[in-house]
């Protein structure tokens, strides 16, 4: 789960008095962090019916609270298809309220931030990473968005397969 | 060396050698966390596990992690597969009893994942996931294990692609 804050470290100089904070706030805390690297995850424990609108999973949120750095989403499930024909599946993600894709414009690309066809009658495994730049330190929310182009076919297995979503801050800059 | 936290300093601390060698412990952790791996490579291997359950036994995939602290492993598989229409779904046994996908003895029904190569095809399955779902692990030697179950016969593409299995000391 969420750790401690990483703490930029300042340049320190010639006659700087290094007190009891700063060391632990630059070493005691930032090694905590780097052990535990802020993540957070959601698991998913239901079947869920992607629809052919692209829809926020309120199943899906969870929040993750950043010092300034990026968000490095992980995602780990499966996709049914029970239909006889091939379909599409996408995601996206609603980061703070807003469709986010990998493109970090925050306006979704036709096909999201993740793409594949399934085969009629067959399941797939979808694991993929996104990165999204830096965003203001605080409390961010996020939520998997998920689209088929046909309806009543392709449904995230959640009950019967993984199905973790998985955020930790990354890239942090002095 | 360990990982550990360095303690809480005070304004009447005495920073002695036990505290920059804790910090550089630490440091060394950070760079290099304990890993093992098992890579089984140069001939295909066939598997038809008939829906149930059994570890994957050709090379064994049985990791052991000596962790030098409580931690969540990471786990990655990688290789590439072929079937005739039939499903390979795959899991990991911790210790003899957890299924990650679960938390308990028995495994979900598809366990952790489940693909299906369409006939004459073959099929990239990848996974790294870290079970932040389940419970701290103490420090000490873990095994990890995995585990398939096939609708039929399922080909493991060892004579022209790598199969890996590894686990990482975690978070």
């Amino acid at each position: 789960m969420a750790g401690v804050i990483y703490n930029n470290i300042p340049e320190f100089k010639p006659l700087d008095i290094i007190t009891a904070d700063i060391l632990n706030d630059y070493f005691r805390n930032n090694i905590d962090f780097l052990r535990d690297e802020n993540y957070t995850y959601i698991v998913l424990t239901e079947d869920i019916l992607a629809t052919t609108s692209l829809v926020a999973l309120s199943e899906s949120e969870f929040t993750i609270e950043t010092s300034g750095g990026g968000i490095e989403i992980e995602v780990n499930v499966n996709v049914n298809n029970s239909s006889a024909s091939s379909r599409i599946i996408t995601f996206d993600f609603l980061l703070d309220g807003t469709l986010y894709v990998s493109s970090g414009t925050g306006t979704p690309l036709d096909n999201g931030v993740y793409y594949s066809g399934v085969l009629a009658n067959f399941p797939i495994m979808a694991c993929f990473k996104v990165y999204i730049p830096p965003l203001d330190p605080g409390v961010h929310t996020l939520r998997l968005a998920m689209k088929a182009n046909a309806a009543s076919a392709l449904t995230l297995t959640g009950s019967t397969t993984l199905a973790t979503i998985t955020a930790r801050e990354v890239g942090i800059n002095p | 060396m360990t990982f550990s936290v360095p303690e809480t300093i005070y304004k009447t601390t005495i920073l002695n050698s036990a505290f920059f060698n804790k910090i550089l412990s630490s440091l060394w952790w950070l760079r290099k966390r304990p890993e093992d791996y098992a890579s089984g490579g140069g001939t295909n291997v066939a598997k038809n596990t008939s829906l149930a359950w059994e570890a994957y036994d050709n090379p064994t995939f049985e990791l052991a992690l000596n962790m030098s602290n409580s931690s969540r492993p990471t786990v990655k598989f990688f290789a590439n597969i072929s079937s005739a229409d039939m499903y390979v779904a795959f899991d990991v046994l911790i210790d003899g009893l957890y299924f990650m996908s679960s938390n308990t003895s028995t495994p979900d029904a598809d366990g952790l994942f489940k693909v299906e190569p369409i006939s004459s095809r073959t099929l990239g399955v990848y996974f790294e996931i870290t079970p932040l779902w389940l419970s701290v692990f103490p420090a000490g030697v873990h095994t990890f294990e995995l585990y398939i179950k096939t609708e039929g016969s399922v080909t493991f593409n060892g004579a022209t692609n790598p199969i890996v299995f590894s686990v990482r000391e975690g978070l």
